[in-house]
């Protein structure tokens, strides 16, 4: 019996290694970016889930109940923005912003608490607040924090209300 | 023994080839409607769209006069300073209104300059059987979000 030990010329070598270099790259650019996509999306998830909890409460209360009058409320504290929601069968309900190192770091309405205080989150550096303006006879209050991820920056996660004040 | 040194023929090589890049391909297509399936949903209907919406359509439920024909911009609506109020202060760049949801096939050459492919797109997901007024709001994040008037 002959053995054959030809084996594969240099030229073989050469174009193997590099077809299954190429291969390599472009599976290993796959699971990068699938990676990035499911990191991303794994955040843009958690927010806007916990964006919408904090809306709806909020938004719930004011079409059901009927908002009077919204305030600013002093603190002791400089870290906390605290916003009183007066309804109109004279309940109450408080929106707490609190800040530390000039970012916010939790928001709370009520009993939700949304801890924002993840590094790759940023927020606005204040909250604009306008208890009231009277456009075309009628009362509104605005409230907007603008939150976005250092990931997907061209999204907004924050909260933006605009209502109109019923007395 | 003799031995086969022959290798592949380009028939086999062909084949292999083939069956590779279809999986590929197959494999990227899968990945890729899933990605734009997920944009999608980040981007349409968000709970801060529909509660800014509402605002909107509010407006429009107490105001009958509105009715204009065939799709309405904010052009038709510039008069009203709480209008403009609204979408200054929640970041809406444009509004279309659909008075029939019905319309089978919406002329999208005459909404053209406000709305993008990405609308055209929202608003053939949200076209239903129904004859009721629904009203596209159109933000300045290029999100969408749409309610019944």
């Amino acid at each position: 019996m002959i053995k054959n030990n030809k084996g594969f010329t240099v030229v073989e070598m050469g174009i193997s290694f590099c077809l299954i270099f190429t291969i390599c790259i472009l599976l290993f650019q796959i699971i990068l970016t699938v990676k990035d996509v499911y990191i991303r999306e794994n955040i843009e998830t958690t927010l806007l889930s916990k964006q919408g909890i904090l809306l709806n409460r909020i938004y719930k209360d004011l079409d059901s109940k009927g908002v009077s009058s919204v305030e600013a409320i002093a603190t002791p504290s400089t870290q906390t923005s605290n916003y009183k929601f007066t309804f109109q069968d004279n309940t109450e309900s408080l929106l707490t912003f609190t800040e530390l190192d000039g970012k916010y770091q939790k928001i709370q309405y009520d009993d939700y608490i949304w801890d924002i205080s993840d590094n790759s989150i940023k927020t606005a550096t204040n909250v604009e607040f306008i208890p009231s303006e009277v456009i075309e006879g009628k009362e509104y209050f605005s409230i907007r924090l603008d939150i976005q991820n250092d990931l997907t920056e061209d999204t907004n996660y924050g909260i933006t209300i605009f209502h109109e004040l019923t007395h | 023994m003799k031995k086969n040194n022959k290798g592949f023929t380009m028939l086999e090589t062909l084949i292999a080839a083939t069956l590779i890049i279809s999986t590929l391909v197959f494999l990227y297509v899968q990945f890729n409607n899933l990605n734009q399936s997920y944009a999608e949903s980040l981007k349409f209907n968000t709970v801060q769209g529909i509660h800014s919406a509402n605002q909107l359509a509010s407006f429009y439920r107490n105001h009958t006069d509105y009715q204009c024909s065939g799709y309405i911009t904010k052009p038709c609506l510039n008069s009203r300073d709480l209008v403009d109020q609204i979408y200054l202060k929640l970041s809406i760049k444009n509004t279309i209104l659909m008075l029939d949801s019905r319309e089978t096939e919406v002329d999208f050459s005459e909404i053209s300059n406000i709305c993008d492919l990405d609308c055209q797109t929202f608003i053939k997901k949200v076209r239903t059987e129904t004859t009721e007024t629904r009203l596209i709001v159109i933000y300045q994040d290029n999100t969408f979000a749409s309610v019944l008037i």
